[in-house]
């Protein structure tokens, strides 16, 4: 019989990556493979940098030529040389800063709320059926549309940028955790039953688990709808932020600064969804090979 | 039915009961008012000509991208090499917020119906190129085995296979596309036009007009609405057959 | 290997069902899914369950298991009538249905959360459980880095964990390779031996049912009901290929085939 069981796991492990590594690396075989995945790594760096490489070609040649205007197309050296520029004066680590305490303060109380909610909706059907139709109809009303609203009743200080970040927020976090948990499958309930768990239990071991990924994908969401709607309101009522900055060199003719100031804000966003895009997929090492 | 509407109703009598007092109806306006606001508007037809100009250009941008989008999405599935090219460029770009270009847009294209239709068309690019992408570029080997065994070339796997096979994932994509084009429309509107629904809010909150904005919100959410739930059936109608075949 | 019948029947759990009906209603259309079975298992027993999809064999399990109600008839365990699951009746299914954030020991450790043993106690019941079922190097294992056949056995794990005098099967083999199928059969009739529980096993496999049980209980649908018992008394280990094995295999599926026949004249 072990003989038997042996054989089993052999033909497990040789399936699951993880455990054949485990068993089976030489340290030789650990360099030549990891040769490999730099090789690898550096071609997809170069073929994936080729197409940015070929704007800024076009974009060089183009105000080098001065097919464009200068006052629309800046040369890419002076953009480089504003960014640099804004950098070094402390500017735009400033402005930056601004915009990024509002995204955390607005992410912070819109994410908590959502989650609440979402959390509520997914383990009362009463409360979605009487909350969630009219706060999914008030949310559906994308977040730029209620901006003015907000401007009228809130001004334009610090509590509108808050109030708009926190409204934008919400919606990801609650319906990606209330979905989660409606749509649990039913296979688990039986589990539960079966296994006697109580309703602590069952909200400890089940729920709360398999809702944790859903949290993730709906931070990612969050964040990155929240970034946006930032930069929206800052471009239209705000005296500080990256946004700000980027709408003050319009109104300037910089285009320069305009340039530098898309560039950062592009990097952040990027840098942002890379970054919540590995924790989602840490937390749901599972479920991407389970499907559910 | 009470019950969703319940929240609604109990939010509503409270604003109109509440508004009576403190000087919070200035700027809160009442349901009554705004209800009066949008009948005004449909009877002297005021707000048509603004709402038929937002659709016109959310549907103008929604076609480039849903156009451009899973052409991209296709050739990208299709063709690893080409993919490896476009894919850091394309997903970079994709968590990136589109207003950035907006005030580019404004300098370069002026103010009018065209940047509201590229901001529009690149809303709503990205969500359908990112959805049919996935569909398109997971769909079954299976298929493409089958489409190498009967012999057909690559335009034919493209076209006859990969994209039938990834059909109910671009609709789904597509669905997501036609609101992020609204709502690109709008925020076009609020930004470099002086026509349209995201027009109408930020003239409408210059002037201090509350009731008009929330009459405004109200029209656009509720086409929002119409559009979600248009949008579900006819992918219902639509998908029913495509999904027995691809989930299978 | 050998199992004595005898040295076994003490410690079991006994189950009796009678006049169970059950009706589904699909699409406005009523479908009987059990119309008035009535079966007896006696302690220790090893019983099968067999007959083709719809032939309610499922839904029998689910109603002695307490995930599911009869609409008329009663199920009754050592006397007392099953009203909702239980941890002295370990269930498990075709898939499965491992929790998948949790790792093998978690999911096994989530069944004992009962047992008045100690957290001692318990770590030490589930450490024998997995050496019982091969899987103790994959404790910390999450589900999805294990092959079908150890997942099963996990979940075979976690349903025998709280010392359950009764075991439901429900197509617990169904879904693996057919050599994988065929060691985890020999493993089950050394868990039955070892832990001296009931099993009741629903399965569509003839030779399974053969090889495994006591007595086998052949089901036919529309309406689901038990259409004959066979018992088993070919001795353990069983031969897939002595002449009893394989006759009476035979005359088990001489008779779904005349039900397969007979429904497909009637449909």
């Amino acid at each position: 019989m072990s003989i038997e069981v042996l054989s089993d796991q052999r033909i497990a492990s040789s399936g699951t990556l993880r455990f054949a590594r485990v068993a089976g690396r030489s340290s030789a075989l650990f360099s030549r493979r990891w040769m490999k995945v730099w090789k690898g790594t550096a071609m997809a760096a170069l073929l994936g940098l080729s197409l940015p490489a070929a704007i800024l070609a076009i974009w060089t040649i183009a105000a080098r030529m001065e097919l464009v205007a200068p006052q629309i197309l800046p040369m890419p050296s002076l953009v480089w040389a504003t960014t640099w520029d804004l950098t070094v004066s402390g500017d735009l680590p400033r402005e930056l800063a601004v915009s990024l305490a509002r995204l955390a303060g607005g992410l912070l109380i819109g994410g908590a709320l959502g989650l609440a909610f979402g959390l509520l909706f997914g383990l009362s059907r009463a409360s979605e059926a009487y909350l969630g139709p009219t706060l999914r109809a008030i949310f559906l009303v994308p977040s730029l549309g209620w901006l003015p609203f907000f401007m009228m009743i809130f001004g334009i200080g610090e509590t509108l940028k808050f109030v708009l970040i926190a409204k934008t927020c919400f919606l990801p976090l609650m319906v990606n955790v209330s979905g989660a948990i409606q749509t649990l499958p039913a296979k688990y309930h039986d589990v539960t039953r079966c296994l006697e768990l109580s309703r602590q239990e069952r909200l400890r071991y089940v729920i709360i688990p398999s809702v944790i990924p859903a949290i993730a994908i709906g931070l990612r969401q969050a964040i990155a709808k929240g970034w946006k709607t930032l930069i929206l309101v800052e471009m239209i009522s705000s005296a500080a932020g990256i946004g700000y900055l980027m709408m003050w060199g319009r109104k300037s003719f910089q285009l320069d600064v305009v340039f530098a100031t898309m560039i950062v804000i592009a990097l952040v966003g990027l840098l942002f969804d890379r970054a919540v895009l590995a924790l989602q997929q840490r937390t749901a090492d599972w479920s991407l090979h389970t499907g559910g | 039915m009470f019950r969703h509407g319940f929240t609604l109703l109990f939010l509503l009598a409270a604003w109109q009961l509440g508004a009576g007092f403190g000087a919070t109806a200035y700027y809160l306006s009442t349901p009554v008012q705004v209800a009066d606001r949008l009948l005004e508007w449909s009877m002297s037809g005021y707000v048509w000509p603004h709402l038929l100009s937002t659709i016109e250009c959310s549907l103008a941008g929604f076609g480039v991208a849903a156009f451009v989008g899973t052409l991209f999405a296709l050739a990208m599935a299709s063709s690893p090499s080409f993919a490896r090219l476009l894919e850091p460029a394309l997903f970079a770009a994709f968590s990136t917020p589109k207003i950035v270009i907006a005030p580019l847009l404004i300098l370069w294209i002026g103010v009018g119906t065209l940047p509201v239709i590229a901001l529009s068309a690149l809303s709503s690019f990205f969500v359908i190129f990112y959805g049919s992408y996935g569909g398109l570029r997971d769909v079954s080997g299976s298929y493409i085995d089958t489409a190498a065994v009967l012999g057909a070339g690559y335009w034919t796997t493209a076209f006859q296979f990969r994209l039938p096979a990834a059909g109910p994932y671009i609709l789904a994509s597509l669905t997501q596309g036609l609101i992020y084009a609204f709502h690109g429309a709008i925020l076009g509107e609020m930004t470099a036009s002086d026509t349209g629904m995201g027009y109408l809010i930020v003239y409408s909150a210059t002037s201090m007009d509350a009731a008009s904005v929330l009459a405004a919100l109200a029209v656009i959410g509720a086409v929002t609405f119409g559009l979600l739930h248009l949008l579900a059936s006819a992918t219902r109608a639509l998908a029913a057959p495509l999904n027995a075949e691809a989930l299978a | 290997m050998a199992v004595a019948l005898e040295s076994i029947s003490v410690t079991g759990t006994s189950v009796e069902i009678s006049g169970v009906s059950r009706v589904f209603r699909v699409d406005g259309r009523e479908v009987n899914a059990l119309r008035d079975v009535s079966l007896t298992v006696r302690p220790g027993e090893f019983v099968s369950l067999l007959g083709p999809s719809g032939c309610g064999k499922s839904t029998m399990l689910r109603i002695i298991a307490g995930l599911d109600r009869p609409d008329a008839g009663e199920c009754v365990v050592d006397g007392a009538i099953v009203r909702a699951p239980s941890l002295s009746r370990g269930v498990v299914f075709q898939d499965h249905r491992l929790l998948p954030w949790l790792t093998v020991r978690e999911n096994v450790l989530l069944a004992l959360h009962k047992a008045p043993i100690g957290q001692d106690g318990r770590e030490a019941r589930v450490l024998e459980l997995l050496d019982l079922v091969g899987l103790s190097a994959f404790a910390g294992a999450k589900p999805h880095q294990l092959s079908g056949g150890m997942s099963q056995r996990a979940a075979i794990a976690r349903a025998l964990a709280p010392r359950p005098r009764l075991l439901l099967l429900d197509e617990p083999l169904g879904a693996l390779d057919s050599l994988t199928r065929s060691r985890l059969q020999g493993e089950l009739l050394r868990l039955w031996e070892h832990e001296k529980v009931t099993v009741i096993m629903v399965t569509h496999d003839v030779e399974e049912a053969v090889y495994l049980s006591n007595r086998v209980f052949v089901m036919e649908p529309r309406p689901g009901r038990v259409r004959g018992i066979f018992d088993v008394s070919i001795p353990y280990p069983r031969r897939r290929v002595d002449a009893d094995f394989v006759a009476l295999r035979q005359s088990i599926l001489d008779i779904l085939e005349r039900e397969a026949t007979a429904a497909e004249l009637t449909c």
